[in-house]
Protein backbone atom coordinates (compact mmCIF):
# COMPACT_ATOMS: atom_id res chain seq x y z
CA UNK A 1 0.00 0.00 0.00
CA UNK A 2 2.67 2.74 0.92
CA UNK A 3 5.01 1.85 -1.48
CA UNK A 4 1.46 1.73 -4.63
CA UNK A 5 0.88 4.86 -3.26
CA UNK A 6 4.16 6.34 -3.23
CA UNK A 7 4.77 5.65 -7.12
CA UNK A 8 1.47 7.33 -7.34
CA UNK A 9 2.28 10.45 -6.67
CA UNK A 10 4.90 13.52 -7.29
CA UNK A 11 7.06 15.42 -5.41
CA UNK A 12 7.23 12.38 -2.83
CA UNK A 13 9.07 10.71 0.28
CA UNK A 14 8.94 7.48 1.24
CA UNK A 15 9.75 6.45 4.63
CA UNK A 16 10.03 2.89 5.45
CA UNK A 17 9.46 2.92 9.72
CA UNK A 18 9.24 -1.10 10.40
CA UNK A 19 12.62 -1.30 11.10
CA UNK A 20 12.17 -4.58 11.91
CA UNK A 21 10.91 -6.09 9.10
CA UNK A 22 11.60 -3.49 6.23
CA UNK A 23 10.18 -4.80 2.95
CA UNK A 24 9.23 -1.64 0.69
CA UNK A 25 12.89 -1.68 -0.58
CA UNK A 26 12.06 -5.42 -2.05
CA UNK A 27 9.41 -3.59 -4.30
CA UNK A 28 11.10 -0.35 -4.85
CA UNK A 29 14.34 -1.73 -6.16
CA UNK A 30 16.17 1.43 -4.49
CA UNK A 31 19.29 2.83 -5.41
CA UNK A 32 20.87 3.26 -1.95
CA UNK A 33 23.47 6.31 -2.35
CA UNK A 34 23.88 6.68 1.40
CA UNK A 35 24.01 4.51 4.19
CA UNK A 36 24.31 5.97 8.44
CA UNK A 37 24.79 3.84 11.32
CA UNK A 38 22.23 4.27 14.32
CA UNK A 39 24.11 4.68 17.44
CA UNK A 40 22.77 4.36 21.60
CA UNK A 41 24.85 5.09 24.52
CA UNK A 42 25.93 2.41 26.65
CA UNK A 43 27.28 2.16 30.06
CA UNK A 44 31.07 0.88 30.49
CA UNK A 45 32.66 0.29 33.65
CA UNK A 46 36.08 1.47 34.78
CA UNK A 47 37.34 -1.63 36.91
CA UNK A 48 39.91 0.45 38.44
CA UNK A 49 37.45 2.66 40.41
CA UNK A 50 34.36 0.13 40.58
CA UNK A 51 33.90 -1.00 44.10
CA UNK A 52 30.92 -3.24 43.20
CA UNK A 53 28.97 -1.12 45.27
CA UNK A 54 25.85 -2.83 43.46
CA UNK A 55 23.95 1.07 43.28
CA UNK A 56 24.25 0.86 39.36
CA UNK A 57 22.14 -2.32 38.63
CA UNK A 58 19.60 -1.56 41.68
CA UNK A 59 18.91 1.48 39.85
CA UNK A 60 18.96 0.29 36.49
CA UNK A 61 14.93 0.00 35.72
CA UNK A 62 15.63 -2.74 32.62
CA UNK A 63 17.65 -5.37 34.31
CA UNK A 64 20.54 -4.07 31.98
CA UNK A 65 23.60 -4.64 34.73
CA UNK A 66 24.07 -6.84 36.92
CA UNK A 67 26.82 -7.01 39.75
CA UNK A 68 28.70 -10.30 41.12
CA UNK A 69 30.84 -10.84 43.65
CA UNK A 70 33.58 -9.83 41.21
CA UNK A 71 32.43 -8.08 38.11
CA UNK A 72 29.60 -5.85 36.86
CA UNK A 73 28.01 -7.54 33.65
CA UNK A 74 26.12 -4.76 31.50
CA UNK A 75 23.67 -6.43 28.83
CA UNK A 76 23.27 -3.84 26.07
CA UNK A 77 20.98 -4.83 24.15
CA UNK A 78 18.51 -4.27 27.37
CA UNK A 79 19.64 -1.04 28.22
CA UNK A 80 17.43 2.22 27.28
CA UNK A 81 20.53 4.71 27.69
CA UNK A 82 18.67 7.00 30.35
CA UNK A 83 22.06 7.88 31.92
CA UNK A 84 20.58 6.74 35.38
CA UNK A 85 23.53 4.40 36.16
CA UNK A 86 26.13 7.05 35.32
CA UNK A 87 24.19 9.62 37.51
CA UNK A 88 23.81 7.03 40.61
CA UNK A 89 27.64 6.08 40.52
CA UNK A 90 29.55 7.13 43.70
CA UNK A 91 32.82 6.57 42.43
CA UNK A 92 32.31 8.33 38.81
CA UNK A 93 33.43 4.81 37.27
CA UNK A 94 30.65 5.07 34.49
CA UNK A 95 31.12 6.23 30.88
CA UNK A 96 29.41 6.12 28.06
CA UNK A 97 30.11 4.57 24.63
CA UNK A 98 28.29 4.69 21.29
CA UNK A 99 27.24 1.30 20.14
CA UNK A 100 25.46 0.40 16.93
CA UNK A 101 22.01 -0.82 16.77
CA UNK A 102 20.94 -0.45 13.18
CA UNK A 103 21.40 1.37 9.99
CA UNK A 104 19.36 3.78 7.77
CA UNK A 105 19.84 3.35 3.98
CA UNK A 106 18.66 6.36 1.82
CA UNK A 107 18.72 6.39 -1.98
CA UNK A 108 15.86 7.06 -5.01
CA UNK A 109 13.94 5.25 -6.85
CA UNK A 110 12.55 6.61 -10.00
CA UNK A 111 11.42 9.88 -8.75
CA UNK A 112 10.55 8.54 -5.27
CA UNK A 113 12.75 10.05 -2.38
CA UNK A 114 13.33 6.75 -0.23
CA UNK A 115 14.52 6.09 3.63
CA UNK A 116 14.70 2.77 5.19
CA UNK A 117 15.31 1.67 8.75
CA UNK A 118 17.21 -1.78 9.74
CA UNK A 119 17.90 -3.18 13.17
CA UNK A 120 20.34 -5.62 13.48
CA UNK A 121 18.92 -8.73 14.01
CA UNK A 122 19.71 -9.48 18.20
CA UNK A 123 18.34 -5.78 19.16
CA UNK A 124 15.38 -5.14 20.87
CA UNK A 125 14.72 -1.50 21.56
CA UNK A 126 13.76 -0.16 17.70
CA UNK A 127 12.76 3.04 18.90
CA UNK A 128 16.31 5.07 18.49
CA UNK A 129 16.25 3.74 14.51
CA UNK A 130 12.46 5.19 14.21
CA UNK A 131 13.84 8.35 15.70
CA UNK A 132 17.05 9.24 13.21
CA UNK A 133 14.90 7.93 10.31
CA UNK A 134 12.21 10.46 11.35
CA UNK A 135 14.43 13.33 11.10
CA UNK A 136 14.78 12.14 7.00
CA UNK A 137 11.42 14.29 6.90
CA UNK A 138 11.00 17.02 4.40
CA UNK A 139 8.16 18.82 4.96
CA UNK A 140 8.16 20.39 1.19
CA UNK A 141 6.97 16.93 0.24
CA UNK A 142 4.04 14.68 0.38
CA UNK A 143 5.55 12.04 3.04
CA UNK A 144 4.87 8.37 3.74
CA UNK A 145 5.48 6.70 6.55
CA UNK A 146 4.89 2.49 6.25
CA UNK A 147 4.25 2.05 10.23
CA UNK A 148 5.45 -0.94 11.70
CA UNK A 149 2.37 -3.51 13.20
CA UNK A 150 0.61 -3.78 16.28
CA UNK A 151 -0.36 -0.70 18.12
CA UNK A 152 2.61 -0.24 21.10
CA UNK A 153 5.08 2.16 21.32
CA UNK A 154 6.99 1.79 18.14
CA UNK A 155 3.62 2.21 16.22
CA UNK A 156 3.46 6.07 18.47
CA UNK A 157 7.02 7.07 17.64
CA UNK A 158 6.61 6.31 13.87
CA UNK A 159 3.05 7.74 13.74
CA UNK A 160 3.53 10.71 15.84
CA UNK A 161 3.25 14.13 14.38
CA UNK A 162 1.27 12.88 10.76
CA UNK A 163 -0.79 14.99 9.45
CA UNK A 164 -3.41 11.79 8.39
CA UNK A 165 -3.26 8.09 9.15
CA UNK A 166 -4.32 5.60 6.72
CA UNK A 167 -5.09 2.24 8.25
CA UNK A 168 -5.20 -0.37 5.96
CA UNK A 169 -7.59 -3.90 7.04
CA UNK A 170 -8.50 -6.88 5.95
CA UNK A 171 -12.55 -7.70 6.05
CA UNK A 172 -11.90 -10.55 8.75
CA UNK A 173 -12.37 -10.86 12.11
CA UNK A 174 -8.76 -10.58 12.79
CA UNK A 175 -8.85 -7.21 10.28
CA UNK A 176 -11.65 -6.00 12.47
CA UNK A 177 -10.09 -6.79 15.73
CA UNK A 178 -6.64 -5.34 15.11
CA UNK A 179 -8.29 -1.93 13.08
CA UNK A 180 -10.13 -1.54 16.68
CA UNK A 181 -6.59 -1.50 18.19
CA UNK A 182 -5.22 1.11 16.03
CA UNK A 183 -8.59 3.50 15.99
CA UNK A 184 -7.89 3.74 19.41
CA UNK A 185 -4.18 4.71 18.93
CA UNK A 186 -4.68 7.45 16.47
CA UNK A 187 -7.57 8.82 18.64
CA UNK A 188 -5.45 8.90 21.62
CA UNK A 189 -3.16 10.75 19.48
CA UNK A 190 -6.10 12.86 17.94
CA UNK A 191 -4.94 12.66 14.29
CA UNK A 192 -7.46 12.36 11.42
CA UNK A 193 -7.95 9.16 9.86
CA UNK A 194 -9.57 6.84 7.54
CA UNK A 195 -9.77 2.94 6.72
CA UNK A 196 -8.44 1.20 3.79
CA UNK A 197 -10.27 -2.46 2.81
CA UNK A 198 -7.27 -4.54 1.67
CA UNK A 199 -8.35 -7.76 -0.44
CA UNK A 200 -11.92 -6.52 -0.32
CA UNK A 201 -14.09 -9.12 -1.02
CA UNK A 202 -12.10 -11.70 0.81
CA UNK A 203 -13.91 -12.58 4.14
CA UNK A 204 -17.29 -10.53 5.73
CA UNK A 205 -18.78 -7.16 6.30
CA UNK A 206 -17.69 -6.42 9.88
CA UNK A 207 -15.40 -4.31 9.46
CA UNK A 208 -17.88 -1.79 7.25
CA UNK A 209 -20.56 -1.74 9.55
CA UNK A 210 -17.75 -1.04 12.76
CA UNK A 211 -16.83 1.82 9.77
CA UNK A 212 -20.23 3.33 9.05
CA UNK A 213 -20.97 3.06 13.08
CA UNK A 214 -18.23 4.66 13.94
CA UNK A 215 -18.33 6.97 11.13
CA UNK A 216 -15.24 6.61 9.75
CA UNK A 217 -14.22 6.84 6.24
CA UNK A 218 -13.63 4.00 3.67
CA UNK A 219 -11.12 5.53 1.47
CA UNK A 220 -10.50 3.03 -0.61
CA UNK A 221 -11.23 -0.65 -1.67
CA UNK A 222 -8.45 -3.33 -2.77
CA UNK A 223 -10.30 -5.95 -4.35
CA UNK A 224 -9.05 -9.77 -3.27
CA UNK A 225 -7.91 -10.43 -6.92
CA UNK A 226 -5.39 -13.30 -8.50
CA UNK A 227 -3.52 -10.85 -10.52
CA UNK A 228 -2.89 -8.41 -7.75
CA UNK A 229 -1.69 -11.27 -5.39
CA UNK A 230 0.18 -12.64 -7.76
CA UNK A 231 2.27 -9.38 -8.54
CA UNK A 232 2.91 -9.03 -4.67
CA UNK A 233 4.46 -12.69 -4.63
CA UNK A 234 7.01 -11.48 -7.25
CA UNK A 235 7.69 -8.04 -5.36
CA UNK A 236 6.01 -5.97 -8.14
CA UNK A 237 4.36 -2.81 -7.11
CA UNK A 238 0.94 -3.59 -8.75
CA UNK A 239 0.23 0.39 -9.89
CA UNK A 240 3.16 -0.11 -12.44
CA UNK A 241 1.60 -3.30 -14.10
CA UNK A 242 -2.37 -1.72 -13.30
CA UNK A 243 -2.04 1.66 -14.45
CA UNK A 244 -5.28 2.84 -13.14
CA UNK A 245 -5.00 1.98 -9.61
CA UNK A 246 -2.28 5.29 -9.79
CA UNK A 247 -5.14 7.56 -10.31
CA UNK A 248 -7.35 6.08 -7.81
CA UNK A 249 -4.61 6.52 -5.15
CA UNK A 250 -4.35 10.13 -6.24
CA UNK A 251 -7.97 10.92 -5.54
CA UNK A 252 -7.86 9.08 -2.45
CA UNK A 253 -5.28 11.56 -1.33
CA UNK A 254 -6.92 14.81 -3.08
CA UNK A 255 -10.06 13.42 -0.75
CA UNK A 256 -7.78 13.54 1.95
CA UNK A 257 -6.32 17.09 1.78
CA UNK A 258 -9.68 18.18 1.22
CA UNK A 259 -10.46 16.67 4.66
CA UNK A 260 -7.58 18.19 6.22
CA UNK A 261 -8.51 21.52 4.53
CA UNK B 1 8.24 -29.59 29.51
CA UNK B 2 8.38 -28.74 26.07
CA UNK B 3 7.54 -25.40 24.30
CA UNK B 4 7.03 -24.54 20.78
CA UNK B 5 7.00 -20.59 19.03
CA UNK B 6 5.13 -20.05 16.13
CA UNK B 7 6.52 -16.91 14.12
CA UNK B 8 6.96 -15.34 11.32
CA UNK B 9 8.30 -12.41 11.25
CA UNK B 10 5.64 -10.41 9.22
CA UNK B 11 2.01 -9.69 10.04
CA UNK B 12 -0.43 -11.82 7.86
CA UNK B 13 0.95 -15.24 6.89
CA UNK B 14 -1.17 -17.47 8.38
CA UNK B 15 0.66 -17.62 11.74
CA UNK B 16 -2.43 -17.68 14.06
CA UNK B 17 -4.83 -19.44 12.08
CA UNK B 18 -2.16 -22.31 11.84
CA UNK B 19 -1.35 -22.02 15.98
CA UNK B 20 -5.29 -22.17 15.95
CA UNK B 21 -4.89 -25.55 14.17
CA UNK B 22 -2.18 -26.74 16.12
CA UNK B 23 -4.08 -26.15 19.12
CA UNK B 24 -7.25 -28.39 17.80
CA UNK B 25 -4.69 -31.01 17.00
CA UNK B 26 -2.70 -31.33 19.96
CA UNK B 27 -3.22 -32.74 23.14
CA UNK B 28 -2.33 -32.21 26.98
CA UNK B 29 -0.90 -28.46 26.55
CA UNK B 30 -1.06 -25.06 27.35
CA UNK B 31 -1.93 -22.58 24.62
CA UNK B 32 -0.37 -19.38 25.45
CA UNK B 33 -0.86 -15.85 22.79
CA UNK B 34 2.17 -13.77 23.33
CA UNK B 35 1.51 -11.65 20.26
CA UNK B 36 0.43 -9.18 23.15
CA UNK B 37 0.11 -5.51 20.85
CA UNK B 38 -2.67 -7.20 19.05
CA UNK B 39 -3.35 -10.52 20.27
CA UNK B 40 -5.99 -12.68 18.05
CA UNK B 41 -6.12 -15.83 18.67
CA UNK B 42 -8.89 -15.58 21.41
CA UNK B 43 -11.36 -14.54 18.42
CA UNK B 44 -10.73 -18.25 17.29
CA UNK B 45 -10.61 -20.18 20.65
CA UNK B 46 -13.28 -17.72 22.37
CA UNK B 47 -11.83 -18.29 25.94
CA UNK B 48 -13.69 -18.31 29.13
CA UNK B 49 -11.61 -16.06 31.42
CA UNK B 50 -10.95 -17.43 34.97
CA UNK B 51 -9.00 -14.94 36.07
CA UNK B 52 -7.55 -11.50 35.34
CA UNK B 53 -4.04 -9.75 36.43
CA UNK B 54 -3.52 -6.24 36.04
CA UNK B 55 -0.20 -6.17 34.67
CA UNK B 56 2.28 -2.82 35.80
CA UNK B 57 5.30 -2.33 33.10
CA UNK B 58 7.41 0.28 33.37
CA UNK B 59 6.92 2.66 36.10
CA UNK B 60 5.78 6.60 35.22
CA UNK B 61 7.11 9.59 36.54
CA UNK B 62 4.51 12.06 38.54
CA UNK B 63 5.51 14.91 39.67
CA UNK B 64 3.82 16.84 42.85
CA UNK B 65 2.93 20.59 41.67
CA UNK B 66 2.75 22.25 44.99
CA UNK B 67 6.52 20.56 45.95
CA UNK B 68 7.99 21.97 42.02
CA UNK B 69 10.93 24.42 42.53
CA UNK B 70 10.85 24.42 38.80
CA UNK B 71 14.56 24.12 38.84
CA UNK B 72 14.22 22.21 35.44
CA UNK B 73 16.78 19.31 36.42
CA UNK B 74 14.16 16.50 35.57
CA UNK B 75 13.94 18.40 32.30
CA UNK B 76 17.76 18.75 31.73
CA UNK B 77 18.53 15.44 32.87
CA UNK B 78 15.70 13.04 30.94
CA UNK B 79 17.09 11.17 27.88
CA UNK B 80 13.76 10.07 25.83
CA UNK B 81 11.79 13.96 25.55
CA UNK B 82 9.58 12.64 28.13
CA UNK B 83 9.41 16.36 30.03
CA UNK B 84 8.99 19.80 28.11
CA UNK B 85 9.88 23.03 29.42
CA UNK B 86 6.32 23.72 31.20
CA UNK B 87 7.46 20.79 33.10
CA UNK B 88 4.89 18.28 31.41
CA UNK B 89 5.38 14.53 31.78
CA UNK B 90 4.42 12.83 28.56
CA UNK B 91 2.84 9.40 29.45
CA UNK B 92 3.65 7.96 25.97
CA UNK B 93 7.26 9.13 25.81
CA UNK B 94 8.14 8.31 29.56
CA UNK B 95 10.18 4.91 29.69
CA UNK B 96 10.27 5.16 33.52
CA UNK B 97 13.84 5.07 33.82
CA UNK B 98 13.42 6.78 37.40
CA UNK B 99 16.28 9.82 36.45
CA UNK B 100 14.20 12.69 37.07
CA UNK B 101 13.33 11.52 40.27
CA UNK B 102 16.39 10.76 41.73
CA UNK B 103 17.75 14.51 40.16
CA UNK B 104 15.09 16.13 41.49
CA UNK B 105 16.12 18.30 44.83
CA UNK B 106 13.15 18.39 46.42
CA UNK B 107 11.89 14.92 46.23
CA UNK B 108 8.62 16.20 43.74
CA UNK B 109 8.60 13.55 41.24
CA UNK B 110 7.54 9.62 42.30
CA UNK B 111 7.88 6.87 40.21
CA UNK B 112 4.04 5.50 40.44
CA UNK B 113 2.55 1.87 38.64
CA UNK B 114 1.02 2.30 35.04
CA UNK B 115 -1.84 0.16 34.16
CA UNK B 116 0.41 -1.50 30.86
CA UNK B 117 -2.11 -4.12 30.23
CA UNK B 118 -3.67 -7.67 31.27
CA UNK B 119 -2.80 -11.19 31.79
CA UNK B 120 -5.63 -13.48 31.40
CA UNK B 121 -6.12 -17.40 32.85
CA UNK B 122 -8.83 -19.21 30.86
CA UNK B 123 -10.79 -22.15 29.26
CA UNK B 124 -11.50 -23.00 26.11
CA UNK B 125 -12.59 -25.85 23.97
CA UNK B 126 -8.96 -26.77 23.35
CA UNK B 127 -7.76 -27.07 26.72
CA UNK B 128 -6.26 -24.10 29.31
CA UNK B 129 -5.24 -20.87 27.59
CA UNK B 130 -3.09 -17.76 28.77
CA UNK B 131 -3.07 -14.49 26.54
CA UNK B 132 -2.20 -10.70 27.52
CA UNK B 133 -3.31 -7.48 25.92
CA UNK B 134 -1.20 -4.79 26.24
CA UNK B 135 -2.99 -1.15 26.44
CA UNK B 136 -2.55 0.68 23.24
CA UNK B 137 0.31 3.27 23.06
CA UNK B 138 2.26 1.14 26.10
CA UNK B 139 5.35 -0.20 26.25
CA UNK B 140 7.19 -2.92 27.66
CA UNK B 141 5.68 -6.03 25.52
CA UNK B 142 8.57 -8.20 25.85
CA UNK B 143 7.64 -8.24 29.86
CA UNK B 144 4.34 -8.72 29.87
CA UNK B 145 5.20 -11.78 27.16
CA UNK B 146 7.38 -12.74 30.17
CA UNK B 147 4.37 -12.76 32.43
CA UNK B 148 2.04 -14.88 30.03
CA UNK B 149 4.59 -16.89 29.37
CA UNK B 150 4.94 -17.79 33.34
CA UNK B 151 1.72 -18.05 34.02
CA UNK B 152 1.63 -20.44 31.39
CA UNK B 153 4.12 -22.55 32.63
CA UNK B 154 2.32 -22.23 36.28
CA UNK B 155 -1.38 -23.63 34.33
CA UNK B 156 1.37 -26.68 33.12
CA UNK B 157 3.07 -27.66 36.38
CA UNK B 158 -0.08 -27.60 38.43
CA UNK B 159 -1.93 -29.55 35.82
CA UNK B 160 0.25 -31.93 34.55
CA UNK B 161 0.70 -30.91 31.35
CA UNK B 162 4.11 -31.41 29.16
CA UNK B 163 3.71 -28.40 26.40
CA UNK B 164 3.13 -24.98 25.67
CA UNK B 165 2.37 -23.99 22.12
CA UNK B 166 2.91 -20.66 21.57
CA UNK B 167 1.45 -17.63 19.19
CA UNK B 168 4.37 -15.32 18.75
CA UNK B 169 4.15 -11.24 17.72
CA UNK B 170 5.20 -10.31 14.29
CA UNK B 171 8.95 -8.61 14.07
CA UNK B 172 12.01 -9.33 15.49
CA UNK B 173 12.10 -6.79 18.27
CA UNK B 174 11.78 -6.95 22.37
CA UNK B 175 8.38 -9.25 22.61
CA UNK B 176 9.78 -11.58 19.76
CA UNK B 177 12.77 -11.91 21.98
CA UNK B 178 10.68 -12.57 25.13
CA UNK B 179 8.68 -15.29 23.13
CA UNK B 180 11.60 -17.28 21.94
CA UNK B 181 14.02 -17.19 24.88
CA UNK B 182 14.16 -20.90 26.08
CA UNK B 183 11.93 -22.50 23.79
CA UNK B 184 12.74 -26.09 22.37
CA UNK B 185 11.65 -25.11 18.95
CA UNK B 186 10.36 -22.06 16.33
CA UNK B 187 7.96 -22.68 14.36
CA UNK B 188 8.58 -20.24 11.52
CA UNK B 189 5.91 -19.95 9.04
CA UNK B 190 6.80 -18.48 5.52
CA UNK B 191 5.06 -17.40 2.94
CA UNK B 192 6.49 -17.85 -0.77
CA UNK B 193 7.00 -14.19 -1.44
CA UNK B 194 9.72 -12.11 -2.74
CA UNK B 195 8.75 -10.05 0.84
CA UNK B 196 8.09 -13.27 2.78
CA UNK B 197 11.11 -14.96 1.72
CA UNK B 198 12.96 -11.67 3.12
CA UNK B 199 11.00 -11.69 6.51
CA UNK B 200 11.97 -15.06 7.38
CA UNK B 201 15.83 -14.45 6.64
CA UNK B 202 15.07 -12.07 9.03
CA UNK B 203 13.41 -13.79 11.48
CA UNK B 204 15.97 -16.82 11.27
CA UNK B 205 19.06 -14.49 12.27
CA UNK B 206 17.31 -13.92 15.91
CA UNK B 207 16.12 -17.35 16.11
CA UNK B 208 19.79 -18.54 15.73
CA UNK B 209 21.44 -15.64 17.52
CA UNK B 210 19.09 -17.44 20.68
CA UNK B 211 19.95 -21.04 20.23
CA UNK B 212 16.47 -21.91 18.92
CA UNK B 213 15.70 -24.69 16.76
CA UNK B 214 14.28 -23.64 13.59
CA UNK B 215 11.17 -25.38 11.60
CA UNK B 216 9.62 -24.01 8.83
CA UNK B 217 6.47 -23.94 7.68
CA UNK B 218 5.73 -22.76 3.55
CA UNK B 219 1.92 -21.53 4.02
CA UNK B 220 -0.07 -20.90 1.05
CA UNK B 221 2.83 -22.95 -0.78
CA UNK B 222 0.93 -23.04 -4.16
CA UNK B 223 0.67 -19.05 -4.69
CA UNK B 224 3.88 -19.16 -6.22
CA UNK B 225 5.32 -23.16 -6.36
CA UNK B 226 9.07 -21.39 -7.31
CA UNK B 227 9.12 -18.93 -4.28
CA UNK B 228 8.36 -21.87 -2.28
CA UNK B 229 10.69 -23.89 -4.10
CA UNK B 230 13.62 -20.85 -3.27
CA UNK B 231 12.37 -21.02 0.44
CA UNK B 232 12.75 -25.16 0.42
CA UNK B 233 16.35 -24.29 -1.36
CA UNK B 234 17.30 -21.87 1.29
CA UNK B 235 16.39 -23.95 3.78
CA UNK B 236 18.32 -27.25 2.60
CA UNK B 237 21.80 -25.33 2.18
CA UNK B 238 21.33 -24.21 6.04
CA UNK B 239 20.41 -27.64 6.91
CA UNK B 240 16.67 -26.59 8.31
CA UNK B 241 13.67 -28.73 8.26
CA UNK B 242 10.45 -27.61 6.15
CA UNK B 243 7.92 -29.63 7.99
CA UNK B 244 5.12 -28.64 6.30
CA UNK B 245 3.41 -27.08 2.91
CA UNK B 246 0.42 -25.95 3.32
CA UNK B 247 -1.73 -25.05 0.14
CA UNK B 248 -3.45 -21.81 -0.10
CA UNK B 249 -7.17 -22.79 0.89
CA UNK B 250 -10.47 -20.02 1.26
CA UNK B 251 -11.55 -22.43 3.88
CA UNK B 252 -8.97 -20.48 6.34
CA UNK B 253 -10.75 -17.52 5.97
CA UNK B 254 -14.23 -19.45 6.21
CA UNK B 255 -13.36 -21.09 9.28
CA UNK B 256 -11.77 -17.98 10.47
CA UNK B 257 -15.46 -16.35 10.14
CA UNK B 258 -17.14 -18.79 11.74
CA UNK B 259 -14.62 -18.80 15.00
CA UNK B 260 -13.25 -21.96 14.03
CA UNK B 261 -9.67 -23.39 13.03
CA UNK B 262 -10.04 -25.14 9.58
CA UNK B 263 -9.14 -28.57 11.28
CA UNK B 264 -12.41 -28.34 12.88
CA UNK B 265 -13.62 -26.41 10.03
CA UNK B 266 -12.82 -28.27 7.21
CA UNK B 267 -11.33 -31.15 8.50
CA UNK B 268 -11.31 -33.11 5.39
CA UNK B 269 -9.47 -30.53 3.16
CA UNK B 270 -6.09 -30.88 1.90
CA UNK B 271 -4.91 -28.06 4.28
CA UNK B 272 -5.85 -29.58 7.17
CA UNK B 273 -4.76 -33.11 6.36
CA UNK B 274 -1.38 -31.05 5.60
CA UNK B 275 -1.40 -29.29 9.02
CA UNK B 276 -1.86 -33.18 10.61
CA UNK B 277 0.99 -34.40 8.82
CA UNK B 278 3.04 -31.52 9.56
CA UNK B 279 2.57 -31.90 13.68
CA UNK B 280 3.59 -35.37 13.11
CA UNK B 281 6.82 -34.16 11.80
CA UNK B 282 7.13 -31.51 14.84
CA UNK B 283 6.47 -34.39 17.03
CA UNK B 284 8.92 -36.41 16.40
CA UNK B 285 11.25 -33.53 16.62
CA UNK B 286 10.36 -32.66 19.59
CA UNK B 287 11.16 -36.10 21.03
CA UNK B 288 14.55 -35.99 19.67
Amino acid sequence: MAVNLALSLENVQLIDCDVEEPNDHIFLDPDIERIEDVYVECPVIDKERCNLCGQCASFCMYNAIAVTKEEVIVFPELCHSCGGCKLVCPRDAITYERRTIGRVKSGRAKHVEFHMGVMNPGEIRAIPIVKQLKGKIDRKKVVILDAPPGAGCLVIEAIEGSDFCILVTEPTPFGLYDLKLAVDVVRKLRIPFGVVINKDGMGDRRVEIFCSRENIPILMRIPFDRKIADLYSMGVPFVLEMEEWKERFRIMVDGIEERLA
Amino acid sequence: MKQITVISGKGGTGKTSLTASLSTIIQNKVIADCDVDAPDLHLILNPKIKKTMVFHGLKLAKRDVERCIRCMKCYENCRFGAINRELDIDRDKCEGCGVCSYVCPVDAISMVDRDTGFVYTSETRFGPFVYGILRTAEEASGKLVFQVRQEAMRMAEERNLDLILIDGPPGIGCPVVASLSGVDIALIVAEPTKSGIHDMERVLKVVEHFGVRPLVCINKYDLRIENSIEIEEFCRRKGIEVVGKIPFDEGFIGALINGKSIVEYDPESEASKRIVEMWERIENRLGE
